[in-house]
């Protein structure tokens, strides 16, 4: 530590940073390894059958199939290969973007998947433009405070929101907005009109999520030293509290980012089902009732790939947003 | 303009009555339906399909005549069974992680943070997602799902609990008086982490009983026509645009209890303080 405070030491700062990103980069290929693995054996290694499972499911009442047609079926699927072989020729076909073939519809992966994610896309987008804005106003009116009228009210909000179940606000909303008021399409909406409804529900339980965590920082900043002195030097509430409290306090709320990105990408497996919205929740969904394996395996994968990509993104952009961080000693008091 | 107030004064932890109130009658619909139930939960009446709520039937009827509030308080069984079972296995997992991590440091250490860390990335969604598909729907296997699902949290909790005390003087003087290290852990470790640790498990059956009754919403846990809270909801779906009763009474219900779980977490981290949740 002492030669990194010693001012006459050049700074090993490029080296540093440079150990900084494999370390990141190493973080996200663990992820997204790890969620793979863990995939890969709770599908396979399990022992419901996905083949029996499958002929279940297409010859329902056709009186069974035939043990050489499950068979036949096996070996195509390769599903009478020994486990860790498979678990390597599967992650080797992933590497090289091969994402195999759906049990339920026989088509490839890719096709099943890229025909419903526009979907999900298009709702998880809209519920993060709303999400964050609405979590930041809620945050900001409610710590204003810490005695006012709008603290007392607010503050349990968030705990509040979080405690509805998620498919229960979509159903609410849905029926206050579609069937009593009639403002929204209730189902199959394809666009603006029809995205809104769902996009609020999915955006809602994150907000409190976020809002939550943003109120705590907001009010550790307000206690911190530099508040009072800049209050004492006589500059309004107002002018501290958004320039200087809400920005210190906006810093950890960035770190929230793979957070958030997660919990709506995972929430449209409720929203889309509530809203009867084609996407890759309802397909994931579907999907486990069928124990469509590949298709689970590779939705999985995508969501890791996702959440390890904001991550990485975060920590990597998070010294460009606080400059002690950029600092060679690291945040000590200069 | 006044300088900032300081944090808000801490106000007398008083009991929370409300949450209590709602809590006992959730035991009793768990442990004596019968005795809360106005009617029987399968008992089908045709003449009266699809009645909203009235003095005799206060949720409601079903698409089959039977009455939703009796559906609703034979169901509570099987959401706060498969949730508690659901608590059970977390804990007990993760106190096995959180433990031995904590206690023995080093290398196991490492690596038991390391998975739980990676698990931490994954949406626990996904992760029950994930363990429903492996082992296949029903309420037992659910309870797994959820559970296994929210170990990496606790976990990490478990361990930084352990770590804290670990570092107290008293639990320093018993390994110097020469304690067994087998014995410090039960005798001097683990009761004095049992505080947080209870105010964070009334926390979590709030959102093992969220995470419950979604999963069943979907199909995954109870099957009809056996009552369970978000069996109810989910089959109320069908009768949506006339029956608003179907999905909105059992839901609120679900809701209230959901919130009494947290208030309860709440009024006992302040009891203990040193947790806020």
């Amino acid at each position: 530590m002492a030669e990194i405070l010693d001012p006459t030491v050049p700074p090993a700062a490029p080296a540093r940073r440079a150990g900084h990103a494999a370390r990141r980069a190493g973080s996200f290929a663990a992820v997204v390894l790890s969620a793979y693995t863990l995939a890969f054996f709770l599908l396979y290694a399990l022992p419901s059958d996905p083949v029996a499972l499958m002929l279940e499911r297409r010859s329902s009442g056709a009186g069974g199939a035939s043990p050489e047609r499950i068979a036949a079926l096996r070996e195509a699927h390769g599903l009478d290969d020994p486990l860790l072989l498979r678990y390597l020729t599967t992650l080797g076909r992933l590497l090289t973007g091969d994402l195999g073939t759906s049990f339920q519809s026989g088509r490839p992966v890719p096709e099943v998947l890229a025909a419903v994610a526009p979907g999900t896309l298009s709702l998880a987008a809209a519920a993060l433009v709303i999400a964050v804005p609405f979590s930041v106003a809620l945050a900001l009116v409610t710590s204003w405070r810490s005695d006012g009228l709008a603290y007392r009210l607010l503050r349990h909000a968030p705990a509040l929101i979080a405690a509805i179940p998620a498919f229960w606000l979509g159903l609410l909303l849905l029926r206050l907005f579609s069937f009593t008021l009639g403002w929204v399409p209730s189902s199959g909406g394809e666009g603006l009109a029809g995205l809104v409804l769902p996009a609020v529900a999915l955006a809602l339980p994150v907000s409190a999520a976020l809002a939550a965590v943003l109120v705590r920082s907001l009010d550790d900043v307000r206690q911190a030293p530099f508040v009072e002195l800049l209050t004492a030097r006589g500059l309004p509430w107002r002018r501290v509290y958004l320039a200087h409290v809400a920005r210190n306090a906006l810093l950890p709320f960035v770190t929230l980012a793979g957070l958030t990105v997660g919990g709506v990408l995972v929430g449209t497996v409720i929203t889309e089902t509530v809203f009867a919205r084609a996407g890759l929740g309802r397909l994931l969904a579907s999907s486990v009732e069928t124990q469509d394996a590949p298709v689970i395996l590779a939705i999985t994968v995508l969501a890791a790939l996702v959440f390890a990509t904001v991550n990485l993104a975060v920590d990597l952009l998070y010294p460009l947003l606080d400059p002690r961080l950029r600092r060679e000693n690291g945040g000590a008091p200069a | 303009m006044t300088a900032p107030a300081p944090a808000a004064t801490r106000r007398r932890a008083t009991a929370p009555w409300p949450a209590l109130l709602v809590l006992a009658a959730v035991g009793l619909a768990a442990l004596l339906p019968e005795l809360l139930a106005p009617h029987d939960p399968f008992t089908q009446n045709v003449t009266e399909r699809l009645a909203g709520p009235t003095a005799t039937h206060p949720f409601g009827t079903d698409e089959l005549g039977r009455d939703l509030l009796s559906r609703v308080v034979h169901g509570t069984r099987a959401t706060l069974v498969t949730a508690l079972l659901a608590l059970a296995f977390a804990f007990g997992l993760s106190l096995l992680v959180g433990l031995a991590a904590g206690y023995l440091g080093g290398l196991v250490d490492r690596v038991l943070m390391a998975g739980v860390d990676v698990l931490l990335a994954l949406p626990s969604l996904l992760i029950s997602l994930l363990i429903v598909s492996g082992l296949g729907t029903g309420p037992g296997n659910l309870a797994v799902a959820v559970g296994i699902a929210s170990v990496p949290a606790l976990a990490r909790v478990t361990r930084a609990e352990v770590l804290r005390v670990s570092s107290q003087p008293f639990v320093e003087a018993a390994a110097g008086f020469g304690v067994a290290r087998h014995r410090v852990l039960p005798r001097h470790v683990l009761p004095h982490a049992r505080g947080p640790i209870s105010a964070l498990a009334a926390l979590e059956l709030a959102t093992m009983v969220l995470s419950v009754s979604a999963l069943s919403f979907l199909g995954y846990g109870t099957q009809p026509p056996d009552p369970e809270w978000g069996t109810l909801i989910a089959g109320g779906r069908d009768y949506f645009a006339t029956a608003w009763w179907l999905t909105t009474l059992p839901g609120a219900v679900l809701a209230c209890v959901v919130l009494a779980l947290h208030r309860l977490g709440r009024a006992v981290g302040h009891a203990n303080e040193g947790l806020t949740p």
